[in-house]
């Protein structure tokens, strides 16, 4: 409207602000939703618990601002694991010492069907699962873990920074080795 | 009938076929069963992932802390944003509609707002790091400073100090060391005026200033600065003030030789557990709007345990092998000899128990990663084994193409790579144990020790060099051949080897170790190189060369007693 640039200018502003209380609920929305799974990422990433609660809030800040600056995002929850993962590694590169993911037994371990028996058998076969996950290759985990979050292959793969059809065949080989867990 | 590929099931499961690949899939799927059954077995591996991301993973949740509301950061971004918008329609303002004002001068204007804008975003930290510390140095200089305890840890060893009650001695020679050449000043280590002293010396810096907020107890809210130069041997430090009184809760030390320093300050713990231990070696981390305790320095006990105590309790902890990796610390303070450890498996808190609670003055205390504040002044994590894992996708690079081809497959490759692991596992363990000595019976502690003493003082660490001579061995008879075949050879050049004495010479051990460790994970394609160009396996002959000079110069300084020899 170049006849009233003043009215043009509120106009604009008030759409600026009410877009920015949007993005504030839908990005407050995907934390809420996705907070925890960020997390346990980070930490199979080897952060120090305290340093990936902090991470994750920074990925989701990081978020609103690139939503803020126009950028369209196709899956944003696919945008914050590629995001958590870039920032993960530098923050365990400064961290000087990974710390290892320590799954705590005993805990929430009970199967659903509240028999002793076949809790203590689920609690071995997770127990093995444990061993053969922590027996893959650092890639092979990363793409297992990002899939089990429900990313697509081709989005493994801009956050790991390697092809689609790499994570499949990554992908592959963890399911063959995970597989055989089953006959132990 | 022809079966898909291996992998296109798994593809075909998760939908990442395309549409004419899947429909030849799913017609195939319907002919054949035995596709079905592989498809099936698939589908409970996914469910078993599914099971374990939620049980397995699912234990680390929720996380230590509440999570924090966003809105605050969201209030700072749209700040910051507005700031370049505004910025943005004053340059468009200035440049755009008035072709009367000259080019130039827009640009200049221009030029002038958004250096204003990079300035204070740029400053803007230095700015508040500055002013945060004089504060809590004037707050510092206002009111006496009784003497206080903190606890030190670095990645092998942790310490509880006494600061303020005028002593200076020397007991992390080590430590002390990497502060006095970082010109950081260790008699007070964890204070404002330490920090603004150094910080202001450095002609390059760069500041983070940050509020951390403790929603449960507001009184633990705080002021992380952070202040990181190339300008000195000190990389990085960080220092935590309360809001409220602006004392100094935590600190963090980087060092350029990737050594890191955590300090915490320590409160008396008044529900410690009916110990015996007295004095300067318990305590928790302070808590919040307590005052600083009075912690008397420790007077002069009656039959204090002296480092040849301390010996005793080294050479019965080796006994049951708790030397090689259980993050077990050691200190000595008002006659007692404190003994603990954190997330010790219980086994092996038996076995210690078992072999010093009959010492007398020994306390042995284990407590649990869960009691233990996070953060700085957490326990020290054992280096980490890296694992097997393949290329990322990129070819490898030449030499490890060789490597596999020489060895006759990726099996064999892989089962070669273990069996290095598992050695240079064991060569830094030693490397560690040694280092770990030396630390502790520095030259001038040990010549007060009785020949009997010295002599058992060596022999442990003769026995750690020689375990490591063993295992530095085999990881050279199986590499040093297949390194020559694939182009590796050993530069010409002396090694040089300086110290006079075992304990630095066995930090020289620790570093050669340190550095096999990291050619050969980049041999192993565990680890980038540094330098692509770089001749992997010429470097990890080198470094094995290294070690081997190494270990028998520790080995010849260990056997040589100059003490015994000079009376």
């Amino acid at each position: 409207m170049p006849s009233h640039p003043l009215g043009a200018e509120v106009v604009g502003m008030i759409r600026q602000e009410r877009n920015a209380a949007a993005l504030r609920d839908e990005v407050g929305r995907l934390f809420e939703e996705a907070r925890d799974d960020v997390y346990r990422y980070l930490l199979t990433l080897g952060l120090h618990p305290p340093r990936a609660q902090e991470a994750v809030q920074e990925v989701f800040l990081r978020l609103y601002a690139a939503l803020r600056k126009g950028e369209k995002l196709d899956n944003p929850r696919a945008w914050v694991f590629r995001v958590a993962h870039n920032l993960g590694l530098k923050i365990r590169a400064r961290q000087n010492s990974e710390a290892p993911f320590d799954p705590q037994w005993g805990e929430q371990h009970a199967g659903p069907s509240g028999n002793p028996e076949s809790e203590l058998l689920e609690r071995e076969r997770m127990s093995r699962f444990h061993s053969a996950v922590e027996g893959l290759s650092e890639q092979q985990r990363r793409c297992l873990f990002l899939r089990m979050e429900g990313l697509r292959y081709p989005e493994i793969g801009s956050a790991l920074g390697i092809s689609a059809s790499t994570v499949g065949e990554f992908l592959r080989r963890a399911m063959e080795r995970l597989k055989k867990v089953r006959y132990e | 009938m022809r079966h898909p590929e291996e992998g296109q099931l798994l593809r075909y499961l998760d939908g990442e076929l395309p549409g004419r690949r899947a429909r030849q899939i799913r017609k195939h799927l319907e002919a054949c069963w035995h596709c079905r059954a592989e498809l099936e077995e698939l589908q409970s591996t996914v469910g078993d992932c599914v099971r374990y991301r939620k049980n397995v993973l699912g234990t680390c949740l929720p996380p230590p802390g509440p999570w924090q509301d966003l809105s605050r950061g969201f209030d700072r971004i749209d700040a910051s944003l507005d700031r370049e918008s505004l910025a943005a329609s004053l340059v468009r303002a200035i440049a755009l509609p008035r072709p009367a004002v000259p080019w130039a001068v827009a640009g200049a204007i221009a030029l002038v707002i958004v250096c204003t804008i990079v300035y204070q975003l740029r400053e803007t930290p230095s700015v508040q790091a500055a002013a945060l510390l004089q504060k809590a140095v004037a707050v510092a200089d206002s009111r006496p400073r009784p003497a206080r305890r903190i606890r030190i840890s670095t990645a092998s060893r942790q310490l509880t100090r006494v600061v303020g009650a005028g002593q200076t001695a020397s007991d992390a020679p080590a430590i002390e060391r990497l502060f006095r050449l970082a010109n950081y000043n260790w008699d007070d280590p964890l204070s404002a005026r330490s920090f603004q002293t150094w910080r202001d010396r450095l002609p390059v810096k760069r500041d983070e200033v940050a509020t951390i907020e403790d929603p449960k107890s507001p009184d633990r809210n705080s002021y992380r600065i952070r202040t990181t130069t190339d300008a000195s041997e000190l990389v990085s430090a960080t220092l935590k003030l309360r809001m409220t009184d602006f004392e100094p809760l935590e600190g963090r030390f980087e060092f350029r030789n990737r050594d890191w320093v955590e300090m915490t300050e320590l409160t008396d713990q008044p529900t410690l557990p009916a110990s015996t231990v007295a004095g300067a070696t318990g305590g928790m981390p302070r808590q919040p709007g307590m005052p600083p305790d009075r912690v008397e320095a420790p007077a002069e006990p009656m039959n204090p345990a002296g480092a040849a105590e301390e010996l005793q309790v080294v050479a019965a902890l080796h006994q049951v092998g708790a030397d090689l990796g259980d993050p077990v610390e050691i200190t000595r303070d008002s006659g007692q000899i404190l003994v603990s450890g954190t997330g010790i498996p219980p086994q092996h808190q038996k076995q210690i128990h078992e072999a010093l609670d009959s010492m007398p003055g020994v306390v042995v205390r284990f407590s649990e990663p869960g009691g233990v504040p996070s953060g700085p002044g957490a326990p020290p994590v054992e280096p980490e084994t890296p694992d097997l894992r393949d290329s990322a996708g990129s070819a490898p690079p030449p030499f490890q193409v060789r490597l596999e081809e020489r060895l006759g497959g990726r099996a064999q490759f892989e089962r070669f790579s273990s069996q290095l692991l598992d050695a240079s596992d064991a060569i830094m363990s030693r490397a560690y144990a040694l280092r770990r000595l030396a630390q502790q019976f520095p030259p001038d502690v040990e010549r007060q020790l009785s020949a009997e003493d010295r002599r058992e003082l060596r022999d442990l660490g003769r026995e750690h060099v020689a375990a490591l001579a063993s295992q530095s061995g085999e990881m050279d008879a199986a590499l040093s051949r297949i390194l020559a075949a694939i182009g590796g050879a050993v530069p010409p050049g002396e090694v040089r080897l300086e110290s006079a004495a075992w304990q630095p010479a066995s930090e020289e051990l620790l570093s050669a170790a340190r550095r096999v460790e990291t050619v050969l994970a980049v041999l192993l394609g565990m680890a980038p190189p540094d330098n692509p160009a770089d001749n992997i396996p010429s470097h990890l002959l080198a470094a094995l060369a290294q070690l081997r000079a190494s270990q028998e110069h520790c080995q010849r300084l260990l056997s040589y007693d100059d003490v015994r020899q000079s009376r």
